[in-house]
């Protein structure tokens, strides 16, 4: 009910904004055509489709995650090249806004103004599996991508002195009965990874990923998938042993390439091109449904930028990360396209999900 | 190791390293203070702005902010009935009644130095221990955390003593409330009426929060008016900060015993400092020779819970250093900041140079030292706000707390939630329920359920009593819950016997 009203003050000041934006488009348009413009006929006839100045207030940046995380890291790494590239006249904040496995934050965020002014960094993995669950009311193919930072494949991997080598060892294993998996709570991953392996597994959960790699060292449970970048140290310390590499393998240069060389991939091992990248944790920046164009194409265009900066990229080497950077629309797809590819396992994701 | 301390002192020490302490201090203090925000999440906050330090200084100033936070938390903990930091939470037992006696210098002097015994004796602890830093970690599993939360439960029949049916009742409430959120064995939302707020369950700070400040300033406002908090029957000498620092002398025991048991939980991964104060807390009732002046203004609660919550420090560093796994928020973020300074931590670490080791060790103590002093100086001239009138003091109290259970989440709900635990909270006080047991519950049900369905998914029902630390624990438990009862049969034989 209180919505409303709220709605309607906003239209108003949108409606404002617009107008003030015409005014100044028009009294600055004689000064600004560029001398090269045929006369004016041409240009009243097809209008150009101009766009507001955009920002015209603070951006808010939600991570639907608490401080000191992943996502949160890279917000924070983020943010000031963003501020930078949008015009510095307005500030880029983060937020933290925690709760519900990331949903709660992205979910206000789909709820607010689709000025541009309200942006959130997520995972479409987590997006589309809440929606094919029933858990939320978002509808995740009108979420307008805003840009892609960074995408982690995962690993699955086995205690360092394991007596698996491969994934056919565990497979073999796995015959003669379910195997146990320390997770940090069931996600689409774990499940569509280990159906496609074929490789029955009874879920162990956990308070988080630290818990579960942990469990996996002492032996309690057999078997655990995690972002590559989260097991990457004890990879390379070989507490634990990398078994299948779930998305896009890492080239010589970047972190984490040592750790995953000689592993295979799920695509490779089950003969699916393209299932590890729908699986894969992409790091997507968002805007609500409805943000029009030219915002994010303003939003797109800095985050590129920012993702290119040498500085920025200096810093994000250092914290042993590297920004794989897609624009509003590419981002957009992936989107799509992981809704589309978790869709195809619907019925398995709310049997094993429990709905 | 002694020439490995020097040489990490030194290098912590080296300019501007004492600025970053400095002001690491500053923002721990003022975090800590100020409900709500506490160490983890300011240290979170604060990585950024480490990105163009040497990575020892941005470990200091880091270790700074975060061990700060908890001796700025007491103050407010002592003084006010409210913990500046959830792990403060069981300070807030004895210390204000303590205030209310009269004692608060006594109380911040015993809580501030106990803290500094706690830290040392953890780190020494974990020094101590490091060789076998793998073993240790590795020997603590599903059974070991189940009876670690077991034996935190009990400690409600020892702090609810002679209102056992209140207390069993407040604790059954905290566990039913332990149980909203996502259920530990799918990981699917349960109780959540629809509500994704509700996933992450009820959350400690706006519970403790209402419970205990937004109770204390109802009642101010009710019952008091315009008295203030400390009595005003109290007359004669005022108790001083030295007064605390003989206490914690005299009760060495319960400082010993309170360093081990906040090492032990600090090395279960999840809990920390709240967890440990409170376990600290209930072990030093149950030893104590008066456990009825527990949480009338024993000083020995003060101390315990002061002590346990910086002793966790060492015991949740290990799993960090060890595999490189925090064991904690705090260590989390932590390691999150050491990270982004490519120092390496993990596996590697113990095998090779225990440099940074050392520089741990050393950048959790020092800006420790300057956080007591400024406690401690800050402390004695604000216990002044005891004596102000409740009706001034309590809606200034009411506003920062509130203020501050909205900045950890950013989440009115959150506000929401904390009044109705004030209500609640004022309602346990006048009735005799025991807030206290429905904390603990609140706090340890998650992990009693989880680890017990962790327990008979991976070891079933016999892993309970086939390892040997879980036994002992279970032994240990027994005796807390059974001894009491036994010795008084025998009490009450023998006297049959010599009639």
């Amino acid at each position: 009910m209180r919505s409303v009203p709220h709605r309607r003050g906003a239209a108003l000041v949108a409606a404002a904004i617009f107008l003030g934006a015409c005014g100044g488009g028009a009294s600055q348009s004689p000064s600004s055509a560029p001398p090269s413009t045929s006369p004016t006929t041409v240009a009243t006839a097809t209008p150009e489709p101009t766009c507001d100045p955009f920002p015209t207030q603070d951006v808010e940046f939600v991570v639907p995650y608490s401080a000191g995380g992943g996502f949160d890291t890279w917000a924070r790494l983020v943010a000031p090249y963003l501020e930078e590239q949008l015009g510095g006249d307005h500030s880029v904040v983060v937020v933290n806004k925690s709760g519900a496995g990331g949903l709660v934050g992205v979910t206000e965020v789909y709820g607010s103004e689709p000025d541009g002014h309200t942006i959130a960094i997520t995972e479409p993995g987590i997006l589309a599996t809440s929606q094919i669950g029933g858990t939320t009311e978002m509808d995740v193919n009108t979420i307008m991508g805003v840009g892609q930072i960074a995408v982690d494949p995962e690993m699955i991997v086995v205690k360092g002195d394991s007596p698996w080598n491969t994934i056919q060892d565990v497979q073999a294993a796995a015959a003669d009965g379910p195997l146990l998996m320390g997770t940090g709570g069931l996600a689409a991953i774990n499940i569509i990874t280990f159906d496609a392996l074929d490789i029955p597994f009874e879920n162990i959960v956990h308070e988080g990923s630290s818990e579960a790699m942990l469990s996996v060292i002492r032996g309690d449970t057999v078997i655990t998938i995690f972002p590559l970048v989260t097991v990457q140290e004890q990879v390379a310390s070989g507490e634990l042993k990398p078994l299948l590499l779930v998305g896009t393998p890492r080239v010589e240069g970047q972190p984490g390439y040592e750790e995953s060389k000689d592993v295979p991939t799920l695509d490779e091992v089950v003969n699916q091109p393209g299932i590890g990248s729908a699986l894969e944790q992409h790091r997507v920046i968002v805007a609500p449904p409805g943000t029009s164009e030219c915002v994010q194409t303003a939003l797109s265009d800095a985050l590129i930028a920012a993702l290119a900066d040498p500085d920025f990229i200096a810093q994000a080497t250092e914290a042993g990360r590297f920004p794989v950077p897609l624009t509003g629309a590419e981002a957009t797809e992936v989107i799509q396209n992981t809704y589309t590819v978790l869709e195809g396992y619907a019925d398995l994701l709310k049997e094993q999900l429990g709905e | 190791m002694i020439e490995g301390l020097v040489s990490a002192t030194a290098q912590v020490l080296t300019w501007p390293g004492p600025a970053f302490i400095i002001l690491g201090v500053a923002v721990g203090l003022v975090v800590g203070v100020l409900p709500g925000i506490g160490g983890a999440g300011a240290t979170a906050l604060m990585i950024p702005i480490t990105y163009a330090m040497e990575p020892e200084h941005a470990i200091a100033f880091l270790f700074a902010v975060a061990t700060s936070s908890g001796l700025g938390g007491q103050i407010t903990a002592i003084l006010v009935n409210i913990p500046g930091d959830p792990p403060n939470a069981a300070t807030t037992l004895d210390g204000y009644p303590m205030t209310r006696a009269g004692r608060a210098a006594e109380a911040l002097g015993a809580a501030t130095f106990g803290s500094i015994i706690g830290a040392v004796f953890g780190m020494a602890m974990l020094l101590a221990v490091l060789p076998l830093a793998r073993n240790i970690v590795l020997a603590f599993s599903y059974p070991e955390f189940f009876m670690i939360a077991i034996s935190g439960l009990v400690m409600i029949a020892t702090l609810t003593r002679g209102q056992t049916y209140k207390g069993l009742i407040a604790g059954g409430v905290g566990l039913l409330l332990a149980f909203i959120g996502l259920d530990p064995i799918n990981g699917n939302p349960r109780f959540t009426f629809g509500q994704l707020y509700l996933w992450d369950g009820i959350d400690i700070v706006p519970a403790l929060v209402g419970l205990f400040a937004g109770a204390e300033m109802l009642s101010l406002y009710s019952t008091r008016g315009s008295a203030s908090i400390v009595e005003s029957t109290i007359e004669g000498r005022q108790s001083t900060l030295l007064d605390g620092v003989r206490s914690t002398i005299r009760h060495w025991r319960t400082v010993v015993v309170s360093s081990i048991v906040g090492f032990l939980v600090g090395l279960v991964p999840g809990l920390g400092g709240t967890v440990a104060s409170f376990m600290a807390y209930g072990q030093a009732a149950r030893m104590s020779k008066h456990p009825e002046q527990f949480g009338h203004g024993a000083v020995e609660g003060v101390i315990a819970a002061e002590t346990a919550n910086d002793a966790d420090k060492g015991g949740g560093l290990l799993p960090t250093i060890a595999f490189g796994i925090p064991g904690g928020t705090l260590m989390a973020v932590l390691l999150a900041g050491l990270l982004l300074h490519g120092v390496p931590i993990g596996p590697q670490l113990l095998r090779g140079d225990l440099h940074i080791v050392y520089v741990l060790v050393v950048s959790s103590l020092i800006p420790r030292f300057l956080a007591a002093i400024v406690v401690l100086a800050v402390g004695a001239r604000a216990i002044v706000i005891t004596r102000l009138r409740g009706d001034v003091l309590a809606p200034v109290i009411s506003v920062v707390s509130l203020i501050g259970v909205y900045a950890v989440n950013n989440e009115v709900r959150d506000v929401v939630l904390a009044l109705a635990f004030a209500y609640v909270g004022y309602a346990m006080e006048r009735n005799g329920f025991s807030r206290i047991a429905l904390v603990i519950a609140l706090v340890l049900g998650g992990l009693v359920e989880a680890s017990l369905h962790q327990t008979l998914g991976t070891f079933g029902i016999g892993g309970f009593v086939t390892r040997p630390i879980s036994l002992g624990l279970l032994a240990v438990t027994l005796v807390a819950l059974l001894g009491p009862l036994v010795r008084r049969r025998i009490q009450t034989a023998g006297m049959a016997g010599a009639a």
